[in-house]
């Protein structure tokens, strides 16, 4: 065959419906996913500030943009995107650092907890400012 | 004399020639042995039934690396998945994804080579003694720590079957080639990570990974390549900012 390649390429890929392909890639797809719920969370903000400087009945027609219920769906869902991003992320933070001690990598969980345990405290605190500023 | 009835699985296995316009799919079937691993069923239909099933394999045991094939759409050794997980079947058999094929359950390996070649996954000295090993060169058992597991690698590529990365890009240097990279840059004799740092740092090297994790998920020998990958990543990003926040600190 003088060193003839026969070959006929045939390449097979997951192609552009991996995620759909297995709950693990789903999982994933979800959470990089999130970025896009995440990001138009923070232009709402950014305008909020915005019209927090203009007239307080622009203001006021934003808010109800805000409330209404399509958007209070969208809000919803969104912190669902965002706790699970927050979730996902924070446990596969031991793949990511691998920190020993004597020889030894550390139990993930010592890098895992610490995490949700500083969440869960600016969470609170979060929560008892806004109490306190509305209460007053 | 026994008159038990023989349970048969049905196995739909993947052909492929070079000559051919398209795969089919062809079905064997197959006695069923509770300590039977797909290979052995492959074994089996080569040897009695269709000597043309082409497909390749060396150890049995889950060391040479040979083996990988898609069983039900996911990566495995073939000598590791016991049919009994599969039944009451039927179990398809195809190539590795990502891959091309050469025939049957048979993929073309030259491009996975060529990264490979590209990390230079091999001792590196300053002294110049890659090739040809000039002193002993010491290591202690927490420094052998720090490594070993990238280096249980057997090269099957499963990893690069379950990664979508590599489906969509032929140029990522994927997951055991990168975490093949991570071994010897942590390796305390090596030091080549200048030499390596190009390759992996571009953007078909680390950064392309988007920590999809699927590659850790299937490997047979827990190599998590994933983690190789993010842990390089660490360390390129602090590289990074030493270099332009601390010029002076770099070796040049
Ligand atoms: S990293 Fe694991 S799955 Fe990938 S080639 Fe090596 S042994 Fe196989
Ligand atoms: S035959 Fe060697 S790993 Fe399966």
């Amino acid at each position: 065959m003088d060193g003839e390649v026969l070959t006929q390429p045939l390449f097979r890929s997951l192609g552009w419906t991996w995620w759909t392909k297995r709950p693990s890639y789903l999982l994933v797809f979800l959470r990089e996913s999130s970025s896009v719920f995440i990001a138009v969370q923070v232009v709402l903000v950014l305008v909020l500030l915005h019209k927090a400087g203009q007239p307080a009945a622009d203001y006021q027609a934003y808010l109800d943009f805000l409330w209404n219920p399509g958007m209070v769906v969208f809000h919803v869902v969104s912190i669902v995107f965002a706790l699970w991003h927050t979730y996902t992320w924070f446990n596969l933070l031991p793949q990511t650092v691998a920190i020993r001690i004597r020889g030894r990598r550390i139990p993930g969980l010592l890098l895992v907890a610490p995490q949700f345990g500083g969440w869960a405290v600016v969470t609170g605190l979060i929560i008892a400012w806004v109490w306190w500023v509305g209460a007053a | 004399m026994s008159t038990a009835i023989e349970t048969m699985v049905k196995f739909e296995v993947f052909r492929y020639q070079p000559d051919w316009d398209e795969p089919t799919y062809q079905v064997y079937d197959v006695p069923y042995h509770e300590d039977w691993v797909v290979l052995d069923a492959l074994n089996y239909i080569k040897d009695t039934i269709d000597g043309t099933l082409t497909y390749r394999w060396s150890c049995r045991m889950g060391v040479c690396g040979s083996c990988g094939a898609m069983v039900n759409g996911y990566p495995k050794l073939t000598c590791a998945a016991f049919l009994s997980e599969y039944m009451p079947g039927p179990i398809r058999v195809e190539p590795l994804v990502n891959f091309n094929v050469e025939r049957d359950l048979v993929t073309n390996l030259e491009g996975f080579m060529d990264k490979l070649e590209s990390v230079q996954p091999w001792i590196i000295r300053d002294d110049g003694a890659t090739d040809e090993l000039k002193s002993e060169y010491l290591q202690t058992p927490a420094q052998h720590a720090v490594y070993q597991q990238f280096s249980m690698c057997i090269n099957c590529l499963l990893c690069y079957a379950a990664c979508p990365v590599s489906s969509h890009s032929d140029e990522f240097i994927g997951p055991a080639a990168l975490a093949l990279a991570q071994r010897y840059n942590l390796d305390s004799r090596d030091e080549g990570v200048e030499q390596r740092r190009d390759v992996i740092l571009k953007d078909e090297g680390i950064w392309e990974c988007s920590f999809v994790g699927e590659c850790s998920a299937v490997c047979p020998k827990h190599v998590d390549p994933a983690g190789a990958i993010q842990q390089a990543k660490m360390t390129g990003a602090i590289d990074y900012y030493r270099r332009l926040l601390m010029p002076w600190t770099v070796k040049s």
